[in-house]
This record gives structure tokens, C-alpha cells and sequence, in this order.
């Protein structure tokens, strides 16, 4: 069922932007990438806005009485808190949704990547039987795999030459991991400074250490996954930054250093 | 009831995509299987270990390496060569080409040949003291029998067809739609044919010609030396299999599940038959009988008139093409219990081979 409703569709929307784009993997990926972030944009608004009314809540005086309030009742406290969101309209959830709705694709670009690059005979076998009809898969495959100086079936490092030593740097690991930092350091909401509030230091302290723990997994997978899922990787965390600014919620200040949470 | 969910749950998710991510992780996790066979010893490529097996009694000789590692995977079942070599390469992550003693499964070489930029799915080949390789990084390796490298030459892309060769010019395939005709001498290109599809297996050749499906659905039949187009003849699926010539007939199947006979001089079709499921592997003669395979698990034997002669169902996926002594016909199931499975003459089951 996950084959037939995620991985085959994304398979053959991939092959045929990839028809379209001059077979050109690397541009079909990229394209790809362009079409999911505007297929997910009203997802991504209703995160923001979500994550928004979170936001303003906690500066609410009623919000900030019951964290003084219930602070060493944390049931009460939790009971209280769905009162007001409650009364505010406030889903706590919302600014989740999105995320748990793009988890299905980031694990089904996945694997639409691995099996449209076909590098096993099983995998080519596998592909053959994804496509639609109306794909010439005959004259598609092999798709041509070279995107600048990568192989996008293949994990990314770029060959440098210093006189007799030579080594592989992981070049989209990097971009990859500093895309993802900047994203996350772009988009983050501000914490608010009420030291009375567990709850939002603890928020905080999260946030903190996502900043610094999904660079380095999305650049570990990026070190060893095959370049293509790179290459979303960066396009989606830059498209994500440009989504945010069109919305007018990219904070430019957290980027300065002593700047980090605090509006 | 969380106080503030959305770290937590991000941090579950980047969990989850880790696990996610790192199961289906490797695209080369579906492993493909291959056999060789003399009239005494089966050469079995399985996952992680080349066997060696006793063809009276089904047993195991020897297996290389003692221990597993993700470093070597077998696809393709290895060369034999005229001095008692074992050429295989891996499709592990090491990209290693090596030499192996047939009779002890020791190392031959000093070091295996680690010159290629991707993995090996096609069995390489040897003609007049030379082993032409042919890897997935689209380029064919020409090493002496002592694996030194002597050149190596770019196609256009993955080669995961073993060579064949006349007295003229040693003649590969590629995914790259391309059917190549390669000078030993000059070590160039000297003609190729665009077949409008990928060919995965191995060219036939016979009678003055050479052989070819694709899946572009259809077989096509070249002149040899020179390249000449003689005949095309449309199939209903994809050509996955090598063609086998047997007589003035040549027979093939395809993913449709359909098997064909075309008379090999003109390739007019003769008969055509449906079986249970995809046929991926080429027919091979094993007596009076053409065998062919099907992915339900199905094995054919017909005449060449296309009676059914016997049929039996092995189970498992069958894929690959069997090997075929004077005695014994040797089947590779995937996904089944058995990794090797011995047969007579009349699809009588002699043993079986389960690694430990």
C-alpha cells in the first residue's frame, strides 16, 4: 500500500519531470524539490501560524498567572493550559501537523530516488514495473545519473588535489549541514524571557539542541545516502528560508552572535 | 498531555526518520545470485560468499570469504579461467575485482583490482590470455590473467552484460541502449547499434550473427563482423534475458511473461507461448529440452516444436539463468529457502543447497 499510494507516484512524477528536463536528473530533482514545497506552501503557512498563536500565547497574562500559578502541579498546570488553548482556539498541535505530513515524503523521495537511479538488477526490475504507461521508460533508462561533478546515485565528495595529497571532501554534506542550521536558526520562534515559565526554558533548551543535532543527521545522511537526497535537502532548506521571508517570519537577527533566541 | 509538543515530537520524528532511512538505507540491499558449473563443481554467488559445491552430493567445498562483510557482494557468478582461476567481482561496497584458486578458494592475486568507480554485476570475461571486464562505471577493464590492468575503455554508460567473442571482435552490451563490437587489437570501438532500449544480459552468437534483445521489445539479429542490421522482431514485454540459438531457432522470453521461438535466419516467428510470470532469465539447452524460468517460480521444459515437456514449480523467484552440465541442471531461487537447486533431465529434484 505505501508502494502503490507514495513511493510509485513520486517515482514516476520524478521520471517525468526528469523527461521534461532534458534528462537531467539533477534539475528533475530540483524541480521536484520547487513542486513539493508548493504543493505543501498552505501546510507550511498553517505551521507558521500555528507556531505563531503558540507564541503570543505564552506572552498572554492569563497563560503566564497559571504557569506561576500550577508550577508545581504539572497536571493541573496541563489541564489549565488545553483550557485556554481551548478558549483561544488554539490547536498545540498545528504547528506539528505539517511536519508529521512531510515525514511521508521525505521517506518516499527516498526511496523514489534509490529506485529511479536502478543501481541493482532487482532495483531495475523494480523500477520497470513502477511505471505508468505513459512514460517511454524504454528510451528513459538508464537515467543519466551525472549532475555537475556528482553522481547522484552515489554518495557526494569532491576530489581535491594539494600537490601530492589528495582527499575527498564531502562538499553537499557541508552545504547540507549548514543549510539545515540556517534554517532552523532562520525559523525558529523566538523563546519568550519569562524565567517563571518550566515549560518555555524547556521549549527552549529543545529547540537549542535541534539546531544543532538535525544538521548534523541530515549531513550525516548526506555523507552517506546517495547525492540526489543532498541535493533535496539543500533546495528544500532554501526554498524553506525563501518561504519564510515571502511570509515575513524569517528572524535575520538570530544569525548575529549574543542575538541566538531573545526578541 | 505534552506542556510544549513540537520539539519533542520533532526529535521522535528525526528518530524515526533515521530508522526509516537506515532500513531501506542501501540501494544496492536486493541481492542478486548466480551460478557457474563444471562437470564437479557448482560456483555459487550468494549475497556475501562465493561457493564452491560438489555437484554429486550437494555439498559445500568451500566458501569465500570464511566470514561475511559488507565490503564483498556476489551478483554474477565468476569466471573460470583456462589456468584454474575464479574471476568475481563484487557489488560491495569495495568495488573489488578478484582472483580465486577454483580448487581452494584462496586468493590468487597479490591485491584484488580495486580500479573501478562502481560495483560489478556482469561476470567478466577472458579471450586469448586477456580478461575483459565490464563494470557498472561503463568502462571495460582489460586485465592480464595476473590482474594487472592492460587498459580500459568508456562506453557511454553501465555495462552489466558479460562479453562474448569470435575470432573478430569481442562484442558487449550496455544498459546505455548500445550493442558495441570492440576491437582486441586496436582496443577500440569498431561498430555499434543502437537497440532503443537497455540490454542487461549478455549478446548470443551464432550462424554469422549476433543476438540481442532490449527493452525497447524486440530482438534484434546483427551480421557479424560487420554490424549489418538483419532482423528485428517485436516481443510483448521487455527482453531482460539472453537469447539462446539452438539449431536454426532462437529462442527468448520476456517480462510479459510470453516465450518466443524466431527462425534465426530471417526471425520470423515460429511459435509463442504464455507461462506463469516474467521470464528475466534467458533460456539454456539442457538435453533435448529448452528450460526456461519464470519469476513465479515455475520451470519449463519444452521442445523445440513448443510442446511442454514437463513443468515443475520450484518456488521461490527464479531470475537468473541456471547452469547446465552434461548431467545436472543447476536452478538459483531467490527469496527461497534453498540458494541452489539440482535437477535431472526429467525435473527430478537431485538435492539441494542451503547455506549454513
Amino acid at each position: 500500500m505505501w508502494d502503490l499510494l507514495i513511493v510509485t507516484p513520486l517515482t514516476n512524477l520524478l521520471l517525468w519531470i526528469y523527461s521534461l528536463s532534458g534528462n537531467n536528473f539533477g534539475l528533475a530533482i530540483i524541480l521536484f524539490t520547487i513542486l513539493i514545497r508548493l504543493v505543501t506552501w498552505p501546510l507550511t503557512a498553517q505551521q507558521l501560524k500555528g507556531a505563531q498563536a503558540l507564541q503570543e500565547l505564552q506572552k498572554d497574562k492569563e497563560w503566564q498567572a497559571i504557569q506561576k500559578k500550577y508550577a508545581k502541579d504539572r497536571e493541573k498546570l496541563a489541564q489549565e493550559q488545553m483550557r485556554l488553548y481551548k478558549e483561544r482556539g488554539i490547536n498545540p498541535f498545528g504547528s506539528c501537523l505539517p511536519t508529521l505530513i512531510q515525514f511521508p515524503i521525505l521517506i518516499g523521495l527516498y526511496q523514489s530516488l534509490v529506485r529511479a537511479l536502478a543501481t541493482t538488477p532487482y532495483g531495475l526490475l523494480q523500477l520497470g514495473r513502477s511505471l505508468y504507461p505513459f512514460l517511454n521508460a524504454a528510451s528513459l533508462i538508464p537515467l543519466n545519473s551525472r549532475f555537475l561533478w556528482m553522481d547522484l546515485g552515489r554518495p557526494e565528495s569532491l576530489p581535491i588535489h594539494i600537490g601530492s595529497f589528495s582527499f575527498g571532501l564531502p562538499t553537499l554534506a557541508i552545504i547540507v549541514a549548514v543549510t539545515t542550521y540556517l534554517q532552523s536558526k532562520l525559523t525558529m520562534p523566538p523563546s519568550p524571557s519569562n524565567p517563571q515559565d518550566a515549560s518555555a526554558a524547556q521549549a527552549a533548551m529543545m529547540n537549542q539542541m535541534m539546531n544543532i543535532y538535525m544538521p548534523l543527521l541530515l549531513g550525516y545522511f548526506a555523507l552517506t545516502f546517495p547525492s540526489g537526497l543532498s541535493v533535496y535537502f539543500i533546495v528544500s532548506n532554501l526554498l524553506g528560508i525563501v518561504q519564510y521571508a515571502m511570509l515575513g517570519k524569517v528572524n535575520w537577527r538570530t544569525l548575529l552572535p549574543g542575538k541566538s533566541q531573545k526578541k | 498531555m505534552p506542556v510544549f509538543p513540537k520539539p519533542k515530537i520533532l526529535l521522535l520524528l528525526a528518530f524515526l526518520l533515521v530508522l526509516s532511512l537506515t532500513a531501506c538505507a542501501s540501494p544496492r540491499s536486493a541481492t542478486w545470485a548466480g551460478v557457474y558449473a563444471t562437470e564437479e563443481v557448482a560456483y555459487l554467488s550468494n549475497g556475501a560468499h562465493l561457493f564452491a559445491i560438489d555437484l554429486k552430493s550437494g555439498t559445500e567445498r568451500w566458501r569465500y570469504p570464511e566470514k561475511a562483510t559488507a565490503a564483498l557482494q556476489f551478483y554474477a557468478p565468476p569466471l573460470l579461467t583456462s589456468d584454474g582461476q575464479l574471476i568475481i567481482g563484487s557489488a560491495g561496497s569495495d568495488n573489488a575485482l578478484l582472483s580465486l584458486d577454483a580448487q581452494s578458494g584462496q586468493e590468487r592475486w597479490a591485491s584484488p583490482f580495486r580500479g573501478a568507480k562502481d560495483h560489478w554485476i556482469a561476470s567478466p570475461m577472458e579471450h586469448q590470455g586477456v580478461i575483459y571486464a565490464p563494470n557498472a562505471d561503463g568502462h571495460l577493464y582489460l586485465l592480464d590473467l595476473n590482474g594487472n590492468l592492460l587498459s580500459e575503455k568508456e562506453m557511454d554508460k553501465h555495462l552489466w552484460a558479460t562479453p562474448v567473442a569470435d575470432e573478430h571482435y569481442i562484442y558487449l552490451a550496455g544498459l546505455d541502449h548500445h550493442l558495441y563490437a570492440f576491437d582486441p587489437q586496436t582496443r577500440q570501438v569498431v561498430w555499434k547499434a543502437d537497440l532503443k532500449g537497455s540490454i542487461p544480459s549478455r549478446p548470443s552468437l551464432a550462424n554469422g550473427l549476433i543476438l540481442s534483445g532490449s527493452f525497447a521489445s524486440r530482438l534484434y539479429a546483427f551480421e557479424i563482423p560487420g554490424g549489418q542490421a538483419r532482423w528485428e522482431a517485436q516481443t510483448t514485454g521487455w527482453i531482460w534475458g539472453s537469447p539462446l540459438v539452438l539449431g536454426e531457432n532462437v529462442y527468448v522470453g520476456d517480462l510479459a511473461a510470453q516465450i518466443y521461438a524466431f527462425r534465426l535466419n530471417d526471425g520470423q516467428l515460429l511459435w509463442q507461448k504464455s507461462v506463469n510470470g516474467p521470464v528475466v532469465a534467458g533460456p539454456v539447452a539442457f538435453g533435448e529440452n529448452i528450460i526456461f524460468l519464470s519469476e513465479s517460480g515455475d520451470l519449463y521444459a519444452f521442445d523445440a516444436q513448443g510442446n511442454l515437456r514437463w513443468q515443475r514449480k520450484l518456488g521461490g523467484a527464479l531470475y537468473t539463468p541456471p547452469a547446465v552440465t552434461s548431467q545436472v541442471l543447476l536452478v538459483v531461487p531467490m527469496q527461497a529457502q534453498e540458494a541452489l537447486i539440482a535437477l535431472d533431465a526429467q525435473g527430478n529434484i537431485l538435492w539441494t543447497f542451503t547455506p549454513k
